[in-house]
């Protein structure tokens, strides 16, 4: 098989707490692969690791067969690596729109010279602006475009964390730090679905952290399962949802 | 000019500070970068036309004037003994030497010569860019290395550094605490400071204008408000830093260079912390803090009513029965300021104007636009 990520023996400590102890993950390429695990168990640090915001202590990242280790987070974006955050980091002080519309990169007009001469960079804006409010609308949130992250209630910020990973020209690999925590689960099911089309459509591979396992399963191909900073069980997402030992870390043992 | 309260050092003094003001406000209302040491930015330009300025405007005037180089050395040989030209063009010989120099033979030469005038103002204001270029990046390389609080406290201590110790102890450098005579252009250096200080301040407001509204204004707020967030979507934050510590810096030192041209003489000491650095500060966060137009309003509403505060003293001080002369009496101004600064924090803790999006496009007519495409892909599909 075809893998666009892969991680060997990653390993992450906080003092002692071994975040992520030796960790091998391979995420095949034009799929949609789930990262399950209770609480604790390493699911969101390993997005921070593979996306640069922590350095590992142990191992390699390779991207696209590159290895992506050392490279600062804004590196690994434009190689094609697109995250969401989790505990949604968004721009508190930036509309609705501008926090999508940020979200894509290359705008000739981000500069302290470029930036004056509206010819230059209005088309690129538009474009992006026009973007950013069809995937609002999508995320049904449109009607807030002009308020303020602060405004919003936190299923909302999830929405326009979401929004947001979709924003990006040309993504390869979108990693989802449990899109659907805190939305409604008709949404929860068109989010996932959104996610099918655009695997379908752009041949765009996902990765996403998930605990809503009901709804996860079905759109997923492909599953992985993390306790204690380990991979316990590998597979289609029925099996390792099975897998005792994935049942025995959900249940606390 | 001089109309009620608005003399000329007047409004010199508040266009610079609108430059002044625009310039921290690009960095700390825009992009987050707490710059406390601000006046040693501003001192840059000071320093360009004072003891950089002195020294080029002296080479020009000994290579073009050797004759009259050589007789200005006899006369200022007999006030300072054993002197050379290249000692006497700073106040490292002597304050006095350093007036003669300057008022005497390099001012009345370069007035008179227009050509060669306008030589060393450019290459004045090319030092200036310079200094400013240079102090920036030694401001940036901390900026992209330490967070908020460490790096405010890191900007502070440089540019005190800079100004209370090297600039105002060392004597060869800017005539430390005696001071010195600034090159000053035109045979009206009041009006050209005026003139100067207005045009710049019009410019730096543009400028920022522009690039608030600008894809830019947006990445520089979105640094400011999350700069993980900001890298994890392919800015290089620090890259995005430095060219904003390096624009600013740029407007504060031309900001200083226009103001020095009506305060001659001057030490180092002149732009110290709380003048430069704080009441700049004080203006931004009154008018908005990422917002222009409140860095504006903030300044002119901070100076109008510090300048009429101290017009009216005596009367205000006989109104609260303070004798005119007594300490209370000089110090109301300041207690009015921070009174203002309380209640603005209090009621209006945005400032007068608060921060808006970035106008990149218009936005209502995109999203016009978009929903009725919508509308329509929404029709064929239920079809």
């Amino acid at each position: 098989m075809d893998y666009i990520l892969e991680t060997r023996g990653l390993v992450k400590k906080f003092g002692e707490l071994r975040a992520l102890d030796g960790v091998d993950i391979r995420v095949p390429r034009g799929m949609v692969t789930l990262l399950i695990g209770p609480n604790g168990s390493g699911k969101t640090t390993f997005i921070n690791v593979v996306t640069g915001v922590y350095r590992p202590d142990a191992g390699r990242i390779y991207f696209e067969g590159e290895d992506i280790t050392e490279l600062p987070p804004h590196e690994r974006f434009r190689r094609g690596l697109v995250r969401s955050f989790q505990v949604p980091r968004l721009f508190t002080g930036l509309t609705v729109t501008e926090n999508t519309a940020f979200a894509r990169y290359g705008n000739p007009g981000e500069g302290v010279v470029s930036g004056l001469f509206r010819r230059l960079w209005e088309g690129f804006e538009r474009e992006t602006v026009k973007k950013a409010f069809r995937l609002l609308d999508f995320t049904k949130l449109k009607h807030l475009w002009n308020h303020r992250p602060g405004e919003l209630s936190g299923g909302q910020m999830k929405l326009l964390e979401i929004a947001r990973s979709m924003m990006p020209d040309n993504p390869r690999l979108i990693l989802m730090d449990e899109p659907t925590s805190g939305v409604f689960p008709a949404l929860a099911h068109e989010i996932f679905r959104y996610i099918r089309r655009l695997r379908e459509e752009y041949g765009l591979t996902f990765l996403i952290v998930e605990h809503r396992l009901d709804i996860a399963v079905e759109y997923a191909d492909y599953a992985y399962a993390m306790a204690w900073g380990k991979v316990v069980a590998e597979g289609k997402p029925h099996e390792v949802l099975e897998h005792p030992k994935v049942i025995e870390s959900y249940l606390g043992g | 000019m001089e109309w009620w309260i608005f003399s000329d050092a007047f409004l010199i003094t508040l266009f610079s500070f609108i430059t002044v003001s625009i310039s921290l406000n690009l960095e700390a209302g825009y992009t987050g970068i707490p710059n406390f040491g601000k006046h040693l930015f501003v001192f840059v330009g000071a320093f360009a036309a004072q003891g950089v300025g002195v020294r080029i405007a002296a080479l020009i005037y000994e290579k073009l004037q050797p004759q009259a180089a050589q007789e200005a050395l006899a006369q200022l040989r007999s006030m300072v003994p054993g002197a050379t030209w290249s000692s006497l063009v700073h106040a490292a010989a002597d304050v006095d030497a350093n007036r003669i120099v300057v008022n005497n033979y390099l001012r009345p030469f370069f007035v008179s010569h227009v050509a060669a005038e306008a030589l060393l103002l450019v290459t004045l204001l090319l030092v200036t860019v310079g200094l400013a270029l240079f102090f920036g990046l030694i401001a940036s390389y901390a900026a992209l290395r330490l967070r908020e609080e460490y790096l405010a406290i890191l900007l502070l201590s440089f540019a005190e550094l800079m100004v209370l110790v090297v600039f105002y102890q060392s004597q060869s450098l800017n005539g430390g605490n005696q001071g010195l005579w600034a090159i000053t252009f035109t045979k009206d250096p009041v009006r050209f400071a005026l003139v100067g200080s207005g045009v710049l301040a019009v410019i730096a407001y543009f400028y920022a204008d522009r690039l608030a509204n600008s894809p830019m204004g947006r990445a520089m707020r979105a640094v400011r408000d999350d700069e993980v967030a900001a890298e994890v979507f392919g800015r290089d934050i620090a890259s995005i830093r430095l060219k904003v510590i390096l624009i600013s810096s740029v407007l504060a030192g031309l900001a200083g260079f226009f103001f020095i041209q009506n305060a001659a003489l001057s030490t180092s000491l002149t732009f110290n912390r709380v003048i430069w650095t704080f009441l700049p500060w004080a203006m931004i966060i009154l008018g908005g803090m990422a917002n222009n137009l409140g860095a504006v309003v903030g300044t002119v509403v901070f100076l109008l009513a510090k300048r009429l505060f101290e017009y009216y003293q005596v009367q205000i001080a006989h109104l609260f029965h303070l004798g005119s002369a007594s300490i209370a009496a000089t110090l109301l101004p300041n207690i009015f300021i921070g009174v203002v600064m309380i209640l603005t924090l209090y009621f209006l803790p945005q400032g007068i104007l608060p921060e808006g999006p970035s106008r990149t496009v218009n936005f209502e007519e995109i999203l016009a636009e978009t929903s009725s495409e919508a509308g329509e892909a929404g029709g064929e599909e239920s079809k």
